[in-house]
């Protein structure tokens, strides 16, 4: 065996096993599996079960550190609880009402790295209206005692409470910003207060308050016997400037985690990457070769061209073949629960890039069928020459352009011109031009010997 | 390849009557499993790329053996 012949054969066997070895054992980066309990009212305590996929919650739980990140705002976690290596208790309490309906959750895990679970966290409040209806200008909450409808639904804009059927109005305070020695005050018109509640140590929250009035003003809430003059303010005051939450923006200086990147929906099927598109990377290099030689052939007029250009497209039809397959198996278990594109059972996409891929396979079979049906050899190789290099253009056409110009959601697609950072970052771009190398490598090691049996054939045939 | 035809029949069947719970499977443990689909089905994908070769060089075998018992 002559080294200097066969290097490039053992190129690509040791790429292919440094791909297989590397790709499948460089674990996953941490991430956060699912987050459960996470629909919130208005306002209260929300206590979030969160399943970590490759963390170590509890060996970092001095570090660990959680915000519900909603809108521009960052709300602190009251507590963060590591009950094991996955599995993580977060809680807040929400004593304003959210300005958007979707939260993401952001963990700092210390050594994990920074966790985020995007929009993950839902609040259900307008669908609840009526059972705990919020007054956003004053700050409080009315129950009904579960008669949801004896309460007219309000205005947040109105700071007016009114019971109806004669019912004592039930006041809850969920507020933190009590502390013991506040007084509670109702103002039933703008200048008349009546006490109703002293806080104290044992009082707990939330905190209930019935009273018998049945029309309310507003509430203040004092430290001292006099209740405040002003109208709402003083309680507004005292809710927005709470010295237990602060709303500023968090630190996020955590550490990088290594390994492959942990991506939503993908998982551990972002090692697909180095299997599923490296197949058709490398059937675009060896149709492009095959292209060549058809118009080498046009030119020169050799006969083997037109074998090696038939032989290329051999080769490439198998990789187009595992390639669909391949695709097709990821995206049933990564797209089809969150594409109404998907037919034939999740099993296929009607996408642009797709069909085209499987259409642009059908005329290269188209290619095999009509050279195979020709018995004269310079009409054969002509005609073949000629459709091989239509049928490259289409192809071109039918995977890299078309797609570009419709939305897809095949990645490299809808306008972007080739993979963003978010798909090929640096853990996975040197794995990924190994396969690529590699298969294209074994590819050519394939054509070869099919070339070698097609002389002989032609030899034994003579 | 009767034979074959027929092992691959069989073996489609077994799964498809088992594929809900195939499908499960297949979403656990960080959906490695279909890694492992992909990889079983590139390797699927060689093999039968060899045994057509194989055919190829069982045809030409016969013709040289046949011309050489003619000659």
């Amino acid at each position: 065996m002559n080294l200097k012949k066969v290097w490039w054969k053992v190129l690509a066997v040791l790429l292919l096993v440094y791909v297989l070895i590397a790709g499948l054992l460089t674990p996953l980066k941490p991430g956060i599996e699912r987050v459960e309990n996470t629909e919130i009212g208005v306002t209260g305590f929300l206590s979030l079960k969160v399943t970590g996929y490759n963390t170590s919650f509890k060996n970092n739980s001095s570090d660990l550190n959680a915000w519900l990140w909603n809108d521009s705002t960052f709300l602190p976690a009251a507590t963060v609880i590591a009950s094991s290596g996955n599995e993580l208790t977060v809680n807040f309490y929400i004593d304003q009402p959210l300005k958007s309906r979707v939260s993401s959750l952001v963990i700092n895990a210390g050594k994990d790295g920074l966790l985020v679970k995007e929009n993950c966290i839902q609040n259900t409040a307008n669908l609840r209206m009526g059972k705990d209806t919020l007054f956003a200008n004053t700050g409080f909450f009315m129950d009904s005692g579960g008669d949801t409808d004896s309460y007219e639904s309000l205005e947040s804009s109105q700071s007016i409470l009114k019971s109806t059927n004669n019912q004592p109005l039930i006041i809850r305070f969920h507020s933190i910003q009590l502390k013991p020695g506040d007084k509670l005050f109702l103002a039933k018109t703008d200048t008349a207060r009546t006490f109703i509640a002293e806080i104290n140590d044992k009082t707990p929250l939330p905190y209930t308050v019935e009273t018998q009035t049945d029309e309310v003003l507003a509430l203040f809430q004092s430290q001292s016997n006099v209740a405040p003059e002003e109208t709402n303010l003083g309680w507004r005051a005292s809710v927005s400037t709470g010295t237990l939450i602060d709303y500023s923006e968090p630190d996020f200086t955590a550490t990088t985690a290594k390994g492959l990147p942990n991506r939503e929906m993908l998982v551990e099927t972002i090692r697909n990457l180095f299997l599923h598109v490296p197949m058709w990377f490398s059937m675009m290099i060896l149709l492009t070769v095959s292209f060549i030689y058809s118009i080498l052939y046009l030119q020169k007029n050799k006969p083997v061209y037109d074998l090696i250009a038939s032989e290329l497209v051999n080769i490439s039809l198998l990789f187009a073949f595992m390639g669909l397959a391949t695709g097709s198996l990821w995206a049933k278990f990564t797209w089809s629960e969150h594409s109404p594109l998907f037919s034939f059972n999740g099993w296929w996409v009607n996408d642009v890039k797709l069909n085209g891929a499987a259409v642009g396979t059908l005329i290269y079979i188209a290619y095999r069928v009509l050279r195979g049906s020709i018995n004269e050899e310079s009409k054969r190789g002509r005609i073949a020459a000629v459709y091989n290099i239509f049928a490259y253009i289409m192809y071109m056409v039918f995977i890299m352009v078309l797609p570009r110009m419709f939305d897809s959601l095949h990645p490299g697609n809808g306008g972007n011109p080739a993979f963003s950072q978010y798909d090929l970052d640096n853990t996975l771009r040197p794995l990924f031009y190994a396969a690529v190398v590699g298969w294209t490598l074994l590819g050519v090691w394939m054509f070869t010997l099919r070339k070698r049996i097609k002389l002989l054939e032609e030899k034994i045939l003579e | 390849m009767k034979k074959l035809t027929l092992l691959f029949a069989c073996l489609f069947t077994a799964l498809s009557t088992r594929a809900q719970g195939l499908e499960n499977s297949l979403y656990t443990n960080g959906k490695i499993y279909i890694v492992v689909g992909v990889i079983a089905i590139i390797f699927i994908g060689i093999i039968l790329y060899l045994i057509r070769m194989e055919k190829k060089i069982k045809r030409l075998e016969e013709k040289v053996n046949n011309e050489s018992i003619a000659g």
